[in-house]
């Protein structure tokens, strides 16, 4: 699929935006705090509808207006999609009597972000996703979230509705270690958050038996069949979720174990918000052994991988948002790199502060824009 | 400063105590009252305001809101006294009664099952259902609580305790509205009626 032109109204650093994007490679080039992640951003706010930093949404909006609007014309398999969102401060949508936030496809107010999920999909690769080797647990919990609501509207309708038993039987919990005594609904809850839970374990793991051959395979390839890449999925970051094991029968082994530590805790000691899977290459625990090279490649075949999988589910691939990465790879993987975007025809989107023109071929189509405060050249 | 006179003020205060009235609107209302209603119409409104505190009540068998005792429904012989219906609030019978499909009798659990809202299965009014069950005549209950989480919960609760009784329990479908045009449905209602399909 590709995005055919995007504009900007108000957004982050730029008052007014209007471009045509090429179905290949875009550019956006220019020194640094001059708008390209902004520009990246508002691409992956359109297909996730929603920031992907953990920010207040209104902050998107250019400082001294009370609203923004971002627009985009995608041409995907189906035909095409215009997307619209308009972000209000609270003032302004007090004023208004309307929503902070609303979501139009093809200018149609939509109610629930599943009707929005998968007219544009898109796959993002900046700097802190070092994270998903390196970081925290929920760093790849939210890549795993993420990559699978794009795809799947139920997965992302089981995730509310699991969050929603997490919260309600966390206030009961408390409220049983507040008073001391039993509370005979806590067992339904018990029930309810096993059963919502183990549907998305099970999503899980099936995503992650896509992506583990596929990330293989990118991974091999970038390190000419020296690495050998696995991903291994743990249950409250600890028990280990092999193939064809009785996920149920863990479930409840797991569960039980917990149990007493949560009623002295009154917080929920269980659960796929506390999973976490690991990244083995050859056997070897990367975010403890692996160096940093070691890491970037990982991330990198995940990110192809991605790609690979957006096109398995919805037959079609992605748009790929590279942020400031082109510049951090070593010639061998960077020729690799972009050699999947031009044979595949993936309309990706590149940042860098320096002139890259070199990276690629006289023939290569490519389209530059120059950045700088908040305007496009 | 100058202020409205103290009967006026009154009533704005009266009515900003509304539930989705602020000041503006109870001002306005409060001058429709003075400017456009006549005496005898503001006394028909006060005593609909007393009567309905003085003559409304909970009915001791259903918990539905009633102004007889039996409410009417629970003395309806008419009614199949075979089937009792458990709903969230009073207005979910009113809800069902429209369909004018459904004969039998209703339970108003007078709320659902939320922590967050503080509100257990002590404060629903369980006791009272479980005690009707005991009456010979009750083959069925039907769980009608709303289809989100705490309802689910709720209604779960009440199968747990209900189970071993001997009656037939049975839950609400859900599903695409009647009438509706597939494509206008929502994916989760969708996806709810996918998994829950059935055999023609």
């Amino acid at each position: 699929m590709y995005l055919e032109k995007i504009s900007l109204t108000n957004y982050r650093n730029y008052e007014s935006l209007e471009i045509n994007f090429s179905e290949q490679i875009n550019l956006f080039r220019g020194p640094n705090a001059q708008g390209k992640t902004n520009l990246l951003e508002a691409i992956y706010y359109l297909a996730i509808g929603r920031a992907y930093r953990p920010i207040r949404e209104d902050q998107l909006i250019k400082w001294g207006h009370n609203h923004c609007l971002l627009k985009g014309e995608v041409k995907n398999k189906i035909g095409r999609v215009n997307l619209e969102v308009i972000l209000c401060d609270l003032e302004q949508a007090q004023k208004l009597k309307r929503a902070k936030k609303e979501i139009k496809v093809n200018g149609l107010k939509i109610r629930r972000m599943t009707d929005f999920f998968g007219n544009l999909t898109a796959v993002l690769f900046a700097p802190e996703n070092l994270n998903i080797v390196k970081g925290a647990p929920s760093a790849r919990r939210k890549l795993l979230d993420n990559d699978i609501s794009q795809v799947s509207p139920s997965y992302y309708l089981q995730l509310q509705k699991y969050n929603q038993i997490l919260k309600q039987r966390n206030f009961l919990l408390k409220k049983i270690r507040k008073s001391g005594r039993d509370y005979a609904e806590l067992e339904i809850w018990d029930l309810q958050l096993k059963k919502v839970g183990e549907k998305i374990i099970q999503k899980r793991l099936e995503v992650l038996e896509k992506l583990t051959p596929l990330t293989r395979l990118m991974q091999r390839k970038l390190t000419g069949g020296r690495e050998n890449l696995e991903f291994r999925y743990f249950l409250n970051r600890e028990t280990e979720i092999k193939k064809g094991a009785n996920l149920k029968s863990i479930i409840n082994e797991e569960f039980a174990k917990v149990k007493e530590k949560e009623l002295e805790r009154g917080i929920t000691l269980w659960g796929p918000h506390r999973d976490d899977f690991l990244l083995t290459v050859n056997g070897i625990n990367l975010k403890l052994y692996g160096s940093q090279g070691q890491h970037r490649t990982a991330v990198l075949a995940i990110k192809l991988a991605e790609l690979e999988f957006f096109k398995s589910e919805s037959g079609e691939y992605p748009l790929l948002l590279l942020d400031d990465v082109l510049s951090e790879l070593d010639q061998e993987r960077r020729e690799y790199l972009l050699e999947i975007i031009l044979s595949k025809a993936i309309q990706c989107f590149i940042t860098t502060t320096e002139d890259v023109s070199s990276f690629f071929k006289n023939d290569d189509n490519f389209t530059s824009f120059y950045v700088q405060n908040g305007v496009l050249q | 400063m100058y202020q409205y006179a103290e009967s006026l003020t009154r009533l704005i205060e009266q009515f900003a105590c509304l539930p989705g009235i602020g000041p503006k609107t109870a001002q306005r209302l409060s001058f429709y009252v003075l400017n456009n209603m006549s005496e005898q119409q503001v006394k028909v409104f006060a005593q609909a305001l007393l009567a309905v505190k003085k003559n409304i009540t909970t009915c001791p068998v259903c918990c539905n809101l009633t102004d007889v005792t039996p409410c009417r429904i629970c003395q309806d012989e008419q009614r199949n006294h075979t089937q009792i219906c458990v709903v969230e609030e009073a207005q979910d019978v009113i809800a069902i009664e429209k369909t004018r499909e459904y004969k039998g009798l209703y339970h108003v659990l007078q709320g659902r099952i939320s922590p967050m809202e503080g509100k257990g299965p002590e404060d629903l009014k369980i006791k009272e259902l479980l005690a009707r069950l005991g009456d010979a005549r009750v083959k069925e209950v039907v769980l009608a609580t709303n289809p989100d989480v705490e309802g689910e919960t709720t209604a779960l609760y009440l199968a747990k305790l209900i189970k071993p009784l001997e009656v037939k329990l049975t839950r609400i479908a859900h599903g695409v509205p009647v009438g509706g045009d597939l494509e206008y449905a929502d994916i989760a209602t969708l996806t709810r009626a996918l998994s829950g399909r059935r055999e023609v």
